[in-house]
């Protein structure tokens, strides 16, 4: 009797409190209903077949196993895009939503202290086995394991464990409470624990399983691949998740190929020639004078801008806040003043960049001329450790548009600098205990095509630039000990902010070797803000607290602002067809793995049927 | 007394003979007008002006710094004669400036261009182009040669007293001490160059003189070989036995009677080592391991080229002037080595067979050194 009136009120408790759904946002209500069709930016009925040549995308220009997940070789290209899936996935037209994949419902604890995930019953691996909520446990606990790429522990460090609740239910229980830790466990990869168990019997530890054939539930197996050059995957014709909502109208190739180029110019070289099919640039010198020749001309390839949404995440140069020079807010701003980006975006790539103006840019936390109440009233417990000028207007970031406004920048620059304390004598900038202002910067064997035209400037301050050439194992190592003056900085793109700055600009992590922190910012401020921005229940408190803490951290002049991109730029073989909707939140190679298709793969259709 | 004569008149005749070749004579006169002129650089290529009048006062940037202030302006440290408020104020009312031909240094940012992107293609403001940063082409061409022609001759120089004076050792000593020296040279040449040049770009930053020190260690070995064997030879000749017998000192001997008679294989390498050490250094540049920072060099604008090549300009020029250089040296090569065979009649018909035959001999030689 106790017992049922126990499960009474636990199922009570349970139904008042949670609900399973088909998809979870951060904010608000996922936009696709429970009984959608597919997205709106796929074609649903686009033709099945044909195939997609890509080039490396990553990095890696040769690879030695097919196990992305362990520390050890090289991982092939495309594993984890094609062969893994994952719980859940993002749609590419909402902020932050993820629908079940893997999984059929997810429920979310009110106190968002745990997730749960109820797989699909259909779901299986490549090798006909179902998957179980044991292998999602399995796969959790091998990748925060020591058996993995210490990436992968990182990324998964915020959550606890997983529970097995039955067989096909799955809870992770995080450290933390918080909305966006659902996002993290909903992108777990599920593999088989059977991947690495040979014919024998026996078992591979994970950390050595590399050319073992991955079982993994994904849509493509690997059909062939030759180390160091190419690798080829087939579509699973038997795919159990080929008419489940999230996946109709995508994965429509029939083979993806990748080739793979050890040098960038010979990549190039190899799309004019028409060796594979699409390439997203990020280059301007390469997007504006190399994509020229005969089948530019003919049509064959075409190029393209896509625009998108991505908002672009805080990218540049920081200085050491830890070297007593850069510490007095005046130097720093004189510094930021000495910058002429608009020389370096038009004599360098040609006019096709924008300037990061704000640590939201684009978005709607980023904060506009002067503060507004709500704002204001999350700043005003502060008022005593904030410079005034974060309550007035939002920071203008210096512009030498019209041309030659560059002098005017260096005569303030100079102004800030010598309200700091630094005069120019005896042939260096010095301050009132004769120290010359020397910053140390890292060499190139080369001209440095960036950033010439700054040292110059810094020059014409009487600041001493020392270039320094080191090996990336050295300069990877003093930036871990934050032994430097100036480096460049970026944080990671994300569509709603969270732990990334926390991780990047909390005061404890500034005096930790090996932090994210590495310009050393250390205010109570930024950190509560921070915090407060972690735990915002609703998309506009979001805004609010994002708009105070942009002002906090602009006024902060921490970071020398670069550059983004809003288009993605892409050269693409005319045989392939794109759905007429665009996403708005996309990574372009991964858009066109996802929902384009071969033309060419209608009329073998045909032909086939008239056979 | 008489082989000091006997040098100076074969001095002279191989000077007659050289001169005969015309190809190789005129190589030799337009190379070494090239070099003196970028030794002038300075004055030809500058982003100083040579003489500004300003105020009823002279000045002479290009051998004096001035600070901005000196010119009405307001930086205390440093004065951009392209900044258009400096351009004005020495060159408004009575005031004048005379640039150098070509107003760029190698390291020239022209900030206030009116070009498009970098690198922008020959145009009146930059008659070659400019490289990837912006740099003036033709200025970075100028002082590259400059740079690889000086490097070239000083590890010529070095590498060929070094390897002149080992070789002399060993050939007339002969025995043991040449017996120990070949083994010591075998394991000597057994380091892998390379390698140790990456090493060492790793472990120092990379300098000129860096690069000098680490090829003049191996540039010595091929020489030291051939000015081996003819001591080996000629140490036996009557004349030496004649002043041997005459109670001369062996220093003497070596530097007053053998030296001469051995240096035929020195003086025709001399221009095949200068542009084998001039495409050491760009080959080098080319990879990353050589000079640093904004110096200029052919194979840093090699790479640039390579990686560029829509930017023709930067690969053309630079191809152009590395090639003239090499064919200028080879042509030189070509009529000393001529110059000083006496057994060939006629040398201009023989050239061609005899460039090629030392040079696969040449290759063997070092390889396996006897």
């Amino acid at each position: 009797m106790k017992l049922i009136s126990t499960c009474a009120v636990f199922f009570l408790l349970l139904a008042q409190n949670t609900y399973a759904e088909h998809g979870f946002a951060q904010f608000g209500k996922p936009k696709y209903r429970a009984d959608f069709q597919h997205f709106d930016y796929v074609n649903p009925d686009a033709p099945k077949g044909g195939e997609l040549n890509l080039s490396n995308t990553g990095i890696n220009s040769s690879f030695d196993k097919f196990n992305p997940f362990n520390l050890k070789g090289r991982p092939a290209p495309g594993l984890l895009e094609l062969v893994f899936e994952t719980l859940a996935i993002y749609s590419l037209d909402e902020p932050n939503t993820h629908y079940g994949l893997l999984a059929e419902d997810i429920s979310v604890a009110p106190d968002f202290s745990w997730v749960e995930y109820r797989l699909h019953k259909h779901a299986q691996f490549s090798n006909h086995d179902p998957v179980l909520a044991a292998d999602v446990k399995y796969s959790f606990d091998t990748l925060t394991s020591t058996k993995a790429s210490p990436t992968f522990v990182a990324y998964f460090s915020e959550i606890e464990r997983v529970d097995i609740i039955d067989e096909r239910t799955v809870r992770f229980i995080f450290k933390r409470k918080s909305r966006d830790l659902v996002f993290i466990a909903g992108s777990l990869p599920v593999f088989s624990p059977n991947w690495g168990l040979t014919a024998s019997g026996e078992r591979i530890s994970f950390e050595n399983i590399s050319t073992e054939s991955p079982i993994g539930s994904g849509p493509y197996q690997i059909e062939k691949a030759i180390q160091k050059r190419t690798i080829s995957y087939k579509r699973n014709e038997n795919y159990w998740g080929k008419d489940l909502a999230v996946r109709r109208g995508t994965l429509n190739f029939g083979h993806i190929n990748y080739k793979l180029y050890k040098d960038r110019d010979t990549q190039v070289s190899a799309l004019r020639s028409g060796d594979y099919d699409v390439f997203s640039e990020n280059q301007m010198r390469y997007w504006c004078c190399q994509y020229i020749g005969n089948r530019f001309d003919s049509g064959e390839l075409k190029k393209e801008l896509f625009p998108h949404k991505n908002p672009p995440a805080m990218t540049g140069y920081a200085y050491n806040l830890r070297k007593e020079k850069f510490k007095d807010v005046r130097v720093r701003k004189a510094l930021i003043y000495a910058f002429d980006f608009q020389w370096v975006n038009q004599k360098i790539f040609d006019n096709y960049f924008g300037r990061v103006y704000s640590y939201f840019s684009l978005t709607a936390l980023e904060a506009k001329g002067l503060p507004s109440e709500a704002e204001l009233k999350l700043l005003e417990p502060y008022r005593n450790q904030l410079d005034p000028a974060v309550f007035g207007d939002f920071v203008k970031l210096p512009t030498t548009t019209p041309a030659g406004n560059v002098r005017a920048n260096l005569i303030e620059a100079k102004k800030l600098l010598a309200e700091a304390g630094w005069i120019y004598r005896d042939g260096a900038l010095r301050n009132a205990s004769n120290e010359p202002f020397t910053i140390e910067v890292s060499g190139s064997r080369g001209p440095n095509m960036l950033l010439d035209a700054y040292y110059l400037n810094l020059k014409k301050l009487g600041i001493i630039v020392q270039e320094k050439t080191s090996d990336p194992a050295t300069s990877r190592n003093r930036l871990k000990n934050f032994d430097y003056d100036f480096t460049n900085f970026a944080l990671r793109e994300a569509r709603i902010p969270s732990s990334e700055l926390w991780r990047s600009f909390n005061s404890e992590a500034a005096s930790k070797p090996g932090s994210d922190n590495i310009i050393g910012v250390k205010s109570p401020v930024i950190d509560a803000l921070i915090k407060k921005l972690m735990d915002a229940e609703s998309q506009s408190e979001a805004e609010t607290i994002g708009k105070a803490l942009d002002r906090v951290l602009m006024h902060g002049w921490y970071i020398q602002p670069w550059r983004y991109l809003s288009d993605h730029y892409v050269v693409y073989n005319s045989r392939l067809h794109r759905p007429k909707t665009l996403p708005l939140y996309y990574n372009a190679n991964e858009w066109m793995i996802a929902t384009w298709w071969d033309s060419k793969a209608i009329s073998t259709i045909n032909s086939l049927a008239k056979q | 007394m008489t082989s000091i004569n006997t040098e100076k008149t074969s001095g002279a005749k191989l000077w007659r003979k050289f001169k005969h070749n015309r190809l190789g004579y005129w190589s030799f006169i337009i190379f070494i007008s090239l070099y003196i002129f970028s030794l002038a650089g300075e004055i030809v290529s500058n982003d100083k002006p040579l003489i500004v009048h300003y105020d009823n006062n002279w000045y002479f940037p290009f051998l004096h710094h001035y600070p901005e202030t000196t010119f009405g302006g307001v930086f205390p440290a440093y004065t951009d004669y392209y900044d258009p408020f400096v351009k004005e104020q020495i060159t408004k009312g009575k005031n004048f400036a005379i640039y150098p031909i070509n107003p760029y240094y190698y390291d020239t940012l022209n900030y206030f261009s009116a070009d498009g992107h970098f690198p922008a293609p020959p145009s009146r403001d930059h008659v070659l182009g400019t490289d990837t940063a912006g740099y003036d082409l033709a200025a970075r061409l100028l002082y590259g040669f400059r740079i690889s022609v000086t490097f070239a001759f000083a590890l010529t120089l070095f590498g060929t007293i070094l390897g002149v004076f080992i070789g002399a050792i060993q050939g007339y000593y002969a025995g043991k001490v040449d017996f120990f020296g070949q083994r010591l040279i075998e394991i000597w040449n057994a380091i892998p160059e390379l390698y140790l040049l990456i090493i060492f770009a790793s472990i120092f930053s990379p300098s000129l003189s860096l690069l000098f020190v680490l090829l003049s260690l191996f540039s010595w070995v091929m020489l030291s070989d051939y000015v081996r064997v003819e001591f080996l030879r000629n140490r036996q000749l009557e004349y030496v036995k004649a002043a041997r017998a005459m109670g001369l000192p062996n220093r003497l001997i070596i530097w007053r009677h053998i030296l001469p008679n051995s240096l035929t294989p020195v003086i025709t390498f001399l221009p095949f080592r200068l542009s084998a050490a001039i495409m050491a250094l760009a080959s080098l540049d080319f990879l990353g391991l050589g000079v640093s920072n904004t110096g200029p060099s052919l194979g840093n604008l090699m790479s640039q080229g390579k990686a560029n090549l829509d930017a023709w300009w930067i690969s053309l020029f630079t191809f152009g002037v590395l090639m003239g250089t090499l064919l200028l040296l080879t042509f030189i090569g070509e009529a000393l080595r001529n110059a000083l065979d006496n057994r060939t009649p006629d040398p201009i018909k023989r050239t061609n067979e005899n460039l090629l035959t030392s040079k696969s001999e040449s290759r063997e030689l070092s390889g396996a050194p006897v």
